[in-house]
């Protein structure tokens, strides 16, 4: 009873979140898409005796159920569109799959992302013949920083997480060189203590050297599209939190990011790489390119970014911008409190990727004619 | 909390469910489409274990997830490396994979 009565709530959801505006035709189409499957797999039910598997149809109805919640935040109200727009451009460059952001404003200072469940897409086109042709990313970010990109350069981190999970990178990186292998982590027993280890022990360890490989990829990722940034904002939102078995330290984070930002050799790095390249995808690299901003935000003028390069570069160029004018302001931003220049700044660095979504969608429109 | 919270990061609950399916013969079984990426699953998970050159960008998630789980049970890659249809999975291997499972996911 439960079941069906579940299936026929969410699909009532799914159709009134079908007449919700949204900033994405994809949106639209994912919609559309969850809508068929609840309808197919509410028939297979209906019929006697029913005509699926109750523990597919159930697995099946569980992640719809997820996928729902990931589109219930991102009405055109809430949506930070200039931020997922980057978010997207960055996740193109690793995924055969388009990628459709959603957003989860919420009330604490953390950020997070739930992807898709490959199983979830398996299913349904195997049990219901229902192709999704979009991978669902939900990020989630504070309340109070939906319209502060420069404060949301850790959702970079949060789609390093994605990429990961959605390509199983540190799971490929532990059977390629797993934790009785090394390299070694800061704060972490070593490789050879581990492999003198009795099971269970070592399984543990197992679990907390793929958390924290985890973590550093997630860092790194960061660091390849917002460069110092991605440090930077880490310093302010946990400068000195201890090691965990979940997270190394901050300052074994910060030590890699140094490393990779200065191009200095890595033994972490390198086993991600060679992970990376196992599973098809691009080496970690750089991927973006420095934008001027002293002279448009020293004026007070958004600048325009000729590429999406220069769009991940804003970010940097930004941080940097706005924690230069909150130190030793210059020109016309001494007269400006505190307040008023993280505001601009923001609202700057915000403008600025939103000149290149017109153009982008400028040139688009032109080639469509 | 009503129920256990599952690893959000898991690919594995599509196999679990499977599984369970070899376990209690239901009513109305699985389509051959799952069938067969269930085989796929299971056999590229043996290759990976025994070497994990083997990884591949087409290698699925839920291989080599599966593969860092069993590596080191000695009976399950045994059994898992006999696997090569899905008639092969027996009740019993079933029931003990899924045992192994049962902390991962839902």
């Amino acid at each position: 009873m439960l079941l069906k009565s579940n299936l026929r709530l969410l699909l009532a959801q799914l159709n009134e979140l079908g007449e919700t505006p949204y900033f994405s035709s994809e949106l639209d189409t994912l919609i559309n898409e969850l809508q068929d499957v609840l309808k197919r797999l509410l028939k297979k039910l209906e019929s006697t005796p029913p005509a699926i598997n109750i523990d597919i149809a159930t697995y099946l109805a569980t992640h719809v159920w997820k996928l729902t919640q990931f589109l219930t935040g991102s009405t055109t109200k809430q949506i930070p569109y200039e931020v997922v727009f980057a978010i997207e451009r960055a996740a193109s460059e690793w995924t055969t799959k388009k990628s459709v952001i959603t957003t989860a404003i919420i009330q604490e200072a953390n950020f997070f992302y739930i992807g898709g469940n490959p199983g979830f897409f398996e299913l349904a086109k195997t049990e219901l013949g229902v192709d999704i042709g979009s991978q669902p990313v939900q990020i989630a970010l504070p309340f109070i920083y939906r319209h502060k990109p420069l404060f949301c350069i850790p959702l970079f981190h949060e789609l390093g997480h994605y990429v990961d999970s959605s390509n199983d990178v540190i799971k490929a990186s532990m059977l390629i060189s797993p934790e009785d292998v090394g390299p070694d982590l800061p704060g972490l027993p070593t490789s050879i203590e581990i492999g003198k280890m009795a099971v269970e022990e070592r399984e543990l360890w197992k679990q907390t050297i793929q958390k924290h490989r985890q973590e550093y990829f997630a860092d790194l990722f960061s660091a390849a599209y917002m460069g110092s940034a991605a440090k930077g904002f880490l310093q302010e939102f946990c400068p000195d939190e201890p090691i965990s078995t979940t997270h190394p330290a901050t300052t074994s984070r910060f030590s890699l990011m140094d490393d990779f930002v200065s191009e200095r050799s890595n033994a972490i790095l390198e086993l991600f790489q060679n992970a990376l390249t196992a599973r098809g995808l691009p080496r970690l690299s750089k991927r973006y390119s420095a934008i001027a901003v002293q002279g448009t935000f020293g004026n007070v003028r958004p600048a325009i970014p000729q590429n999406d390069l220069e769009v991940f570069g804003l970010f940097e160029a930004g941080w940097q911008f706005l924690c230069d004018a909150w130190d030793t302001p210059n020109e016309l931003w001494q007269n400006l409190s505190e307040d008023q220049r993280e505001r601009i700044a923001n609202d700057l660095t915000e403008k600025s990727i939103r000149n290149r979504m017109i153009l982008d969608g400028w040139n688009a429109a032109i080639i469509a004619s | 909390m009503l129920a256990a919270a599952p690893n959000r990061d898991s690919a594995l609950g599509l196999l679990q469910v499977v599984l369970r399916s070899v376990e209690t013969h239901p009513a109305v079984q699985i389509s051959n489409a799952l069938k067969d990426h269930v085989v796929l699953v299971l056999q590229s998970a043996s290759q990976i274990t025994s070497n994990p050159a083997n990884i591949r960008p087409e290698t699925p998630a839920e291989a080599i997830e599966l593969a860092l789980h069993i590596r080191g049970h000695q009976s399950l890659t045994d059994e898992i490396a006999h696997i090569q249809a899905f008639e092969n999975i027996r009740s019993d291997f079933a029931k003990e994979l899924l045992k192994s499972l049962q902390s991962i996911a839902a």
